[in-house]
């Protein structure tokens, strides 16, 4: 299903010193996923994980309020492929808007692979929107993956942040 | 109200606007605190300064006669957390898994 995608837009890779199915492991059982995965500061919390096709992984991502989010796992290919859409949820694992905002897509197709090397796992992460609208589109575009605005605004940004961090 | 990351983006896309919204960051200022080192009239200040306020990100104060023009840290927080957001999500939560498999590792060893 990747063939006719373009994932120009999103990649993320890493090296990782360890082999794939101890990898395989940290992505595909629940007590070990909500460990890592989230947003930073957050305290993620698996309300639910299936990790199969079809299956949910709903949790709660703390931080002053609570929001939720989740994975709806597409297909499972041990060792070496998760395909799935992440999107923000309700507390029922229902499907949620952004809550910042309205023009953010609501799902992201994400696919992750697994490959082994001398030194362990290269792990990469493509991704694009999902079902969005051309507008959605060019949000994610233009905000969240060039990486020009934010770097655009980085000087501006960087004060703002420790200002921010200060009032938080 | 919600920030409305349109307008939040298109106000810090001037970079006069940037640097008086980078001024505000150390504290309030009337309009004529802020004319002075940007070399500017009070009008084309006070042009800008109504560009921020309708993107939220400034407001002003109205019992003061100068009214003086504080920073608003709703917006901006939102637009931050989500210009490459989708991408520190991931560069965050890719190193907290390379530190959660080199612990797990070794509490292995640790038990063999």
């Amino acid at each position: 299903m990747t063939g006719s995608r373009d994932f120009r837009i999103f990649e993320v890779t890493r090296q990782l010193r360890h082999p794939r199915k101890t990898v395989w492991k940290a992505w595909s059982e629940r007590d070990q996923i909500e460990k890592w995965w989230g947003p930073k500061g957050c305290a993620v919390r698996a309300l639910r994980f299936e990790f199969k096709p079809g299956g949910f992984f709903h949790y709660s991502m703390e931080a002053g309020v609570a929001m939720w989010g989740r994975f709806n796992f597409l297909e499972i290919s041990a060792p070496d492929r998760i395909v799935w859409l992440n999107s923000f949820a309700n507390r029922d694992c229902g499907m949620a808007r952004a809550p910042f905002s309205d023009k953010c897509p609501l799902e992201i197709l994400n696919i992750v692979t697994f490959s082994e090397t001398a030194e362990g796992t290269t792990q990469t992460l493509r991704a694009e929107p999902f079902g969005a609208t051309e507008e959605e589109k060019q949000f994610f575009e233009d905000l969240c993956l060039s990486g020009s605005l934010a770097q655009g605004f980085g000087g501006t940004f960087d004060q703002l942040s420790d200002h921010l961090n200060g009032n938080a | 109200m919600k920030p409305n990351l349109d307008r939040v983006f298109s106000a810090l896309a001037d970079p006069t606007r940037r640097r008086i919204v980078a001024r505000l960051a150390r504290g309030e200022a009337t309009v004529m605190e802020l004319a002075a080192p940007f070399r500017m009239t009070q009008p084309s200040v006070s042009k800008h300064i109504k560009v921020l306020e309708r993107a939220g990100l400034v407001s002003r104060s109205r019992h003061a006669q100068t009214r003086p023009c504080r920073l608003e840290p709703a917006p901006l927080r939102a637009a931050m957390e989500w210009t490459g957001s989708y991408r520190m999500l991931w560069e965050d939560s890719f190193d907290r898994l390379s530190d959660f498999l080199d612990a797990n590792s070794q509490t292995k060893k640790k038990g063999q």
